[in-house]
C-alpha cells in the first residue's frame, strides 16, 4: 500500500514536471508572438519618448568600461521618420542627433554642431540606435532572428529579454548579437546590449522613460547659438 | 579631362600613402566598423596602448585622434613627444612645436594654401588656433594639434582614432598583425605597407567608379563633339565630295579620308590634352597645394589617347555614312 502511494507520488511529480515543462514551452512560444503583437500595437500609438540614458562601452581585450550618462529624446513624425537627440553630460559632454538625412554631433566645449550627411546609413542608424523605440514587432522579426529568453526584472521593472541576431550579413559582420530588454509597462527598451565581433559591447540603459510626452522643437535641437558646420 | 582627374585621384591617394608611411610605424590599428553605433570618429580607448606595448615584438605604441574638417582636410591630435619617438620628429621649416594648448603645427602646403605664417591664427572646429610651426610635408597629416586638447574639445577624453605600433624588427610586423587579428576580431589591423597598398585607385571603390563615370562622360562628349565637327565638315565639303565621287572615288576612299582626318584631330587633341595636364598640375600646385595633388600618370597616356581616338572615330561614323550616301548630282549642284 505504502509502495503504491510512493509510486503515485512519484508519478504525480513526474507528470507535474512534464506538464510544467510543456506549459513553459507553450508559454514561451506564445509570449514571443504576444510580444510582437504587443510591440505592433504600441508602435501604432508611439509618437515619442524621453528618458535618462547610461551607456557603458566595454573593451573586452583590456576589460575596460567607459560610462556616459545623459538624456535622450525621440520623436516620431511618421512610421519611417524618427528623429532623436542624445545629450551626454559630465566631463565628456557631447550630443548627437539624427535629423532627416543628417547626423549631428554637438561639442559643447567648442560650441559647435558638426553635421554629416548620412544618406543610405540613416535607416541603419535609426534602427540600431533606437532599436525597440516605436519599432513594430514584425519589423524586429524581419531584421533579426529573435529568441525570447523570458521575463527578467531590470531596474525594478518587469521586462522581456529578447536576443536578436541580425539577418543581414553586412550587419552581422559588425554586430554579432543584440540583447534587448523590453519593459512590459512602457513597451520600450529598458536596456540594449550590442555585441561586436571583437567581444566588445555597448550597453545602453534607459530609466525614467516617458512615452508620448509633449516635445517642443527645442527639445530635439542643440543650442541655437552653437555654430553649425557641414562636414561632408 | 580624363588625365587631370585620374592624376588628381592618383595624386591624392599617393600623398595620403606617403604621409602614412612617413609616420614611421610598422603597424596601424583602426577601430571596428561599428563606430556608427558609438557615433564617434575616435572610438578606441587609450587603455589599449599599454596592452599593445605588452605584445611580443612590439616596442612602441602611440595613438592619434582625427577630426574631419570637410573636403580632404582633417585635424590630427598627437602626443608630440610620443609621435617624435615613433617618427623621428617633424622637420620644422619655420617656427617650433606646440608651446601652448591652442597651438597647431601645419605642413608647408597647408600654410601656403591658407596663407599662414608663424603666429597666424585660424578657426578650426569653431576654435581659434595659433600656428606655432610649419613642417616639411610627408608625415601623418597636414594639420596637427595637441591630442589632449582635441580630446577635451570634442568630449572624447582618452579616446583615439588610430593606433600606430613599432616592432623590434620590421619582418616581424606580419606575425604581430596576425596575432592581433586573432585577439581582436573586427578591428582593422594592417602592416603599414598593407595599409598604404589599400590607398590605391583599385582599392577605393568610390574612386574607381568615379573614374569610370569620367571616362564614360569623356567618350560621350568626344563622340558628340567629333560627330558635330565632322558633320559640319561633310556639309561644308558637299561639293568637294561630289567632285571626288564624279572622278570615281569609291565610298571606301571617302570614308578613309574622313577617318584619317578624325584620327589626326584625335591624336592632336590627345597631345594637347597631355600638355594641358601640366598646366592644371601647375595651377593646383600654386592655388590649392594642400587640397588637391595632381600626379602625371604616364600609364594613362595611351589609355586616354585610345579613349579619345575611339570616341572620335565613333563620332565620325554618322557623318561618314552621310558623305558616302550623297548623290553625286545633288552634291555637285550644292551651293
Amino acid at each position: 500500500m505504502a509502495r503504491r502511494r510512493r509510486f503515485n507520488r512519484r508519478g504525480l511529480a513526474i507528470c507535474a514536471v512534464a506538464l510544467c515543462g510543456f506549459a513553459a514551452t507553450t508559454c514561451r512560444a506564445q509570449s514571443t508572438a504576444e510580444i510582437f503583437s504587443r510591440l505592433d500595437r504600441a508602435a501604432q500609438s508611439f509618437l515619442g519618448a524621453t528618458a535618462s540614458i547610461q551607456v557603458t562601452t566595454h573593451t573586452k581585450i583590456i576589460d575596460e568600461d567607459a560610462v556616459q550618462v545623459g538624456t535622450v529624446a525621440v520623436k516620431r513624425y511618421s512610421p519611417d521618420e524618427i528623429e532623436f537627440l542624445i545629450n551626454f553630460t559630465g566631463r565628456d559632454a557631447q550630443g548627437m542627433a539624427l535629423r532627416r538625412q543628417t547626423f549631428q554631433i554637438y561639442y559643447p566645449k567648442a560650441n559647435l554642431v558638426r553635421e554629416y550627411a548620412v544618406g543610405k546609413y540613416r535607416d541603419l542608424a535609426q534602427k540600431l540606435i533606437l532599436l525597440g523605440f516605436g519599432m513594430p514587432g514584425h519589423e524586429l522579426a524581419d531584421n533579426y532572428d529573435v529568441q525570447n529568453l523570458g521575463g527578467e526584472r531590470v531596474q525594478s521593472q518587469d521586462s522581456v529579454h529578447l536576443q536578436l541576431t541580425p539577418k543581414t550579413p553586412d550587419v552581422l559582420k559588425q554586430l554579432t548579437r543584440v540583447d534587448l530588454w523590453i519593459s512590459l509597462k512602457t513597451n520600450c527598451p529598458i536596456q540594449q546590449k550590442f555585441y561586436m565581433p571583437s567581444g566588445d559591447y555597448r550597453l545602453a540603459t534607459y530609466s525614467d522613460v516617458k512615452i508620448n510626452p509633449h516635445l517642443s522643437a527645442a527639445a530635439l535641437d542643440f543650442p541655437k547659438k552653437a555654430k553649425r558646420e557641414r562636414v561632408n | 579631362m580624363i588625365l587631370t582627374l585620374v592624376g588628381i585621384s592618383y595624386g591624392t591617394l599617393d600623398e595620403a600613402a606617403r604621409r602614412a608611411r612617413g609616420v614611421g610605424a610598422d603597424i596601424v590599428v583602426r577601430p571596428p566598423g561599428t563606430s556608427l553605433i558609438a557615433a564617434s570618429s575616435s572610438p578606441m580607448s587609450e587603455g589599449l596602448l599599454p596592452f599593445f606595448m605588452k605584445q611580443p615584438h612590439v616596442t612602441f605604441a602611440t595613438g592619434t585622434m582625427i577630426q574631419p574638417l570637410g573636403g580632404f582636410d582633417s585635424l590630427s591630435g598627437i602626443d608630440l613627444d610620443q609621435f617624435n619617438r615613433l617618427s623621428g620628429g617633424f622637420r620644422f621649416l619655420r617656427g617650433r612645436p606646440f608651446q601652448n594648448d591652442d597651438d597647431i603645427i601645419v605642413d608647408e602646403y597647408y600654410a601656403k594654401e591658407k596663407n599662414l605664417d608663424i603666429g597666424s591664427t585660424i578657426q578650426l572646429m569653431n576654435h581659434t588656433w595659433r600656428v606655432s610651426g610649419i613642417f616639411e610635408s610627408g608625415k601623418l597629416a597636414r594639420i596637427c594639434a595637441k591630442l589632449d586638447v582635441l580630446q577635451t574639445l570634442t568630449g572624447s577624453s582618452r579616446k583615439l582614432s588610430q593606433i600606430y605600433l613599432k616592432v623590434d624588427d620590421p619582418p616581424h610586423a606580419q606575425a604581430v598583425v596576425n596575432d592581433l587579428r586573432d585577439k581582436m576580431p573586427g578591428y582593422f589591423i594592417y602592416t603599414m605597407e598593407e595599409f598604404a597598398s589599400l590607398l590605391t585607385i583599385s582599392s577605393v571603390g568610390l574612386l574607381r567608379n568615379f573614374i569610370g563615370v569620367v571616362i564614360g562622360i569623356a567618350v560621350i562628349v568626344g563622340f558628340l563633339v567629333v560627330s558635330m565637327a565632322m558633320y559640319t565638315a561633310v556639309l561644308e565639303r558637299t561639293r568637294e565630295i561630289g567632285i571626288l565621287k564624279a572622278l570615281g572615288a569609291s565610298s571606301g576612299y571617302i570614308l578613309n579620308l574622313l577617318f584619317r582626318e578624325t584620327l589626326l584631330i584625335a591624336i592632336i587633341g590627345s597631345v594637347v590634352g597631355i600638355i594641358m595636364t601640366y598646366g592644371t598640375q601647375w595651377l593646383m600646385m600654386h592655388a590649392v597645394p594642400a587640397t588637391l595633388t595632381q600626379e602625371t600618370v604616364y600609364e594613362w597616356w595611351p589609355i586616354a589617347g585610345a579613349i579619345s581616338v575611339v570616341g572620335a572615330l565613333l563620332g565620325a561614323i554618322l557623318p561618314g555614312w552621310k558623305a558616302v550616301k550623297q548623290d553625286v548630282i545633288q552634291a555637285l549642284s550644292y551651293e
